[in-house]
């Protein structure tokens, strides 16, 4: 499940879904909304831990993917593209939530839906405490290398390897407690 | 404790796709602007002497009469709060930015008080709770028929709608436990 995982067969209609938004076309730009919202989304959401936060997220990404569409050439995979806007808006929130999240504040209660097979470990994974999160999210599930995290989140790479050997520690624990 | 090759295995089985619990795209469609008005040059604003300092204090007055009337003509039918969208006439294009957002909640509590089944006594008084936020959500709405697209506004009536489903899924989820 690394960056750009997207199945083959997608690629050509997407190439022309691309064309047709660069030149303005809403109908196509919702096609690829609804091709990507997933992924985005889960990215976000991951990252934030917070379902208003990342729904606002998804949609500041795709209006920032809309505005940028005419920078986009072709020399990367659209959807490698979209999800380094992507990535890189949910840390920015990210950033800005580490100033203000209340320790108090409760964790989101998340619908079967949008969780996936897997909703024990998506819901532990949204209990990670902020940095550790962001690290496992970012190495784990998004494939980026620790020097690369390090850069993304303004750490130490040592930093982002602690936090990703911690968050496994307590999944590993939270797992076995439920 | 669970070993690493089984963390390892709980990690891959993880979807790289989860879907939003609604629909975001009426919202987002709304904030699309096209880029050939994204790209005009701001027209340069020129000093207007109507607009200065001595003439603010009429301003001031003018409104105030203004806000005066409509306060002591307004009819209670507009308190109510505004009817829901139907989902048939719904075009995101021709709707403001406030439609978007109660047809988009409105449409996922709809899903949600549709999904519920049994419900746990904690939340015996869950329909108390929803009727508060909506109140709460009416008076926003209110402030925006004088105020039509204020930023903070909006974000106010986005922040209620999201408390208010995040309570509805407690609820929902309770009865499936």
């Amino acid at each position: 499940m690394l960056r750009s995982d997207y199945p083959e067969q997608r690629t050509h209609d997407m190439d022309e879904l691309v064309c047709l938004s660069q030149q303005g076309d809403r109908s196509a730009f919702r096609q690829l909304y609804q091709q990507h919202c997933g992924r985005v989304y889960a990215v976000c959401l991951r990252l934030l831990a917070d379902r208003s936060k990342a729904e606002d997220a998804c949609q500041e990404v795709f209006v920032k993917v809309w505005q940028q569409l005419s920078l986009f050439r072709g020399d990367s995979l659209f959807s490698t593209w979209l999800h380094s806007i992507a990535t890189r808006t949910a840390i920015d929130l990210w950033r800005q939530d580490k100033l203000l999240r209340l320790a108090t504040e409760e964790m989101p209660e998340l619908a079967g839906a949008e969780l996936g097979q897997s909703r024990e470990l998506e819901q532990l994974i949204l209990r990670l405490p902020h940095q550790a999160r962001a690290v496992f999210v970012l190495f784990a599930l998004e494939g980026y290398q620790h020097q690369e995290i390090a850069q993304l989140l303004g750490i130490a790479e040592g930093s982002s390897k602690s936090q990703y050997h911690r968050a496994r520690q307590l999944l590993r624990e939270w797992l076995d407690e439920n | 404790m669970k070993t690493e090759h089984e963390l390892d295995a709980l990690i891959a089985g993880l979807s790289s796709e989860l879907k939003p619990s609604r629909d975001l795209w009426p919202e987002l469609e709304l904030r699309l602007i096209p880029a050939e008005i994204k790209n005009e040059e701001p027209v340069p604003l020129r000093p207007n002497k109507w607009l200065s300092v001595p003439f603010a204090g009429a301003y001031v007055a003018s409104a105030a009469s203004v806000l005066f009337a409509v306060t002591l003509f307004w009819q209670p039918a507009a308190l109510q709060p505004s009817a829901p969208v139907q989902a048939g006439l719904f075009n995101p294009q021709q709707v403001d930015a406030q439609t978007a957002i109660v047809y988009s909640y409105e449409q996922a509590k709809a899903e949600q008080l549709a999904s519920m089944k049994v419900v746990d006594p904690v939340y015996a008084d869950w329909q108390q709770q929803l009727a508060q936020w909506q109140q709460a959500i009416g008076q926003v709405q209110l402030a925006l028929k004088y105020n039509p697209n204020e930023a903070m506004l909006l974000k106010q009536l986005r922040q209620l709608y999201s408390q208010q489903h995040n309570y509805l899924q407690k609820v929902v989820q309770s009865g499936l436990v």
